[in-house]
């Protein structure tokens, strides 16, 4: 594949990436740069033809962050505003995913130690949980509720502070 | 450009087993199996692909650091209540150690602090005290972290200090307007900015030392408008005191609540004869 996109880093050569099930990815060796773990196998040179082996990212997330490092790669260093405000945008769409994507997202920007999205990951989710109530955060999340009702209504009561909505200022009539 | 093909086969996940050498961190794996036990994984195995009703991710799978940062993101009350969700999520919650959120700004209203078992490191305790400038009572109990309590904030409001069972403490620095303290535990060196207009202190002392002692020859000069003390202590021996001690001389009730380690002595009131001395304008001595 040619290094026509090639445009930000200071080598031509594009990293060969396998996902656990099988999928051969490609991308420019600054976007691989921004995942520790690929950059790690690159100095140490174990970035052959046959390509890094991700035994536990598979497909569909790993062409997700493919996209994101090469974006990323790409626009780096001395942004203008306009790019600046462009990246945000695409950060934005970006992680605008179902629930398990954000999931596999989470677990593979981890593990392949990419921070920017682990940020923007871990952010959307803080975003999925605020403003729900308990019953609908388990329901978004698979989360089974393991205490027995006197347990839960104890730690409501020791939390007495976080469940209080607060009332508006009530009129007088 | 981009990904060399990006259409995965929609089945064809390989499970965690066949993993390879490859560094596969054990936090990842674990995430895997799990979820390679949730029912949908199953249903895939047979070669039946159902349309899934519930989610497949199960966020409690996640490593406890990953929990841990999207739990510090929420708002405080919101990262609270996330307590309610399950066993699972109630640990992080109780583990989490970076209470003070990032860009704190304090809380403007807050009068009474109280914290109860909680992790708190000695910058995090700082900045607590140091943003919420109006808080009159700050409670510290049961905080194993905390090593050194600075309450000598300029502007500060506190008036009435409560430390109690803080193993690891070893100093704490007062603040000058503190006019009642309250300290349980073994006796550490209390750092006043200079003489305080304290009036009220109990305290109750859980090593074995001439704590009597201690208290009237050390702290007169530090305390000098302490009104009522109530001290709670074991005494080994008789108290002494130099004879020319700065003196209590607002001093108006004493309260000491003495165990006797030695069980052949038995109190005498003259043991007590040269602390009304300290204190010459005392009303009220209580013994207990």
């Amino acid at each position: 594949m040619a290094a026509a996109t090639d445009d930000a880093g200071d080598s031509n050569e594009m990293i060969r990436v396998v996902s656990s099930d099988g999928e051969h990815f490609e991308m420019p060796e600054a976007a691989a740069n921004l995942s520790l773990v690929l950059r790690h196998m690159i100095e140490d040179d174990c970035a052959d033809a046959a390509g890094i082996p991700l035994a536990v990212v598979a497909a569909k997330p790993l062409a997700k962050i493919v996209d994101y490092c090469t974006k990323h790669a790409a626009k780096s260093s001395g942004l203008t505003i306009e790019e600046a405000e462009e990246l945000k945008r695409f950060d934005a769409e970006f992680i605008e995913v179902d629930t398990d994507m954000l999931y596999d997202l989470l677990v593979a920007a981890d593990f392949m130690g990419v921070e920017g999205l682990s940020k923007l990951a871990v952010q959307r989710t803080a975003d999925l949980i605020k403003g729900k109530t308990p019953e609908q955060n388990r329901e978004t999340f698979g989360i089974v509720n393991d205490f027995t009702p006197e347990e839960e209504e104890e730690i409501c009561k020791e939390n007495e502070w976080a469940f209080q909505i607060t009332k508006p200022p009530s009129r007088l009539c | 450009n981009g990904p060399a093909a990006s259409t995965p086969p929609a089945t064809c996940e390989i499970p965690a087993s066949t993993i390879t050498s490859s560094g596969v961190s054990d936090r990842v794996l674990y995430s895997r199996m799990a979820e390679g036990k949730s029912e949908n994984f199953k249903q895939r195995l047979n070669g039946v692909i159902v349309e899934r009703k519930r989610p497949r991710i199960h966020l409690s799978d996640l490593h406890t650091d990953i929990l841990s940062r999207i739990i510090s993101l929420l708002p405080l009350k919101e990262a609270a209540r996330t307590s309610v969700l399950s066993n699972h999520w109630k640990n992080i919650w109780c583990s989490q150690e970076n209470l003070v959120p990032m860009n704190f700004k304090g809380f403007w209203n807050l009068q009474k602090l109280k914290l109860v078992y909680t992790n708190v490191s000695d910058e995090d305790m700082q900045t607590l005290v140091s943003n919420c400038k109006f808080l009159e009572y700050l409670g510290i109990i049961n905080c194993g972290m905390l090593t050194r309590l600075r309450t000598s904030h300029p502007f500060n409001q506190l008036k009435h200090l409560q430390v109690e069972s803080c193993t690891m403490l070893q100093e704490i620095e007062l603040n000058f307007g503190l006019t009642k303290l309250e300290y349980e535990g073994p006796l550490i060196p209390l750092a006043p900015p200079g003489p305080l207009l304290m009036t009220n202190v109990w305290m109750k002392l859980s090593d074995m030392h001439a704590a009597l002692e201690y208290i009237f020859t050390k702290l007169p000069s530090t305390l000098p408008r302490l009104e009522m003390l109530t001290v709670n202590c074991s005494e080994l021996k008789r108290t002494t005191l130099p004879e020319k001690t700065v003196k209590f001389m607002y001093l108006k009730h004493l309260r000491l609540e003495l165990t006797f380690c030695v069980r052949t002595r038995k109190a005498d009131m003259f043991d007590f004869a040269c602390l009304l001395e300290a204190a010459p304008l005392l009303e009220t001595l209580e013994l207990h």
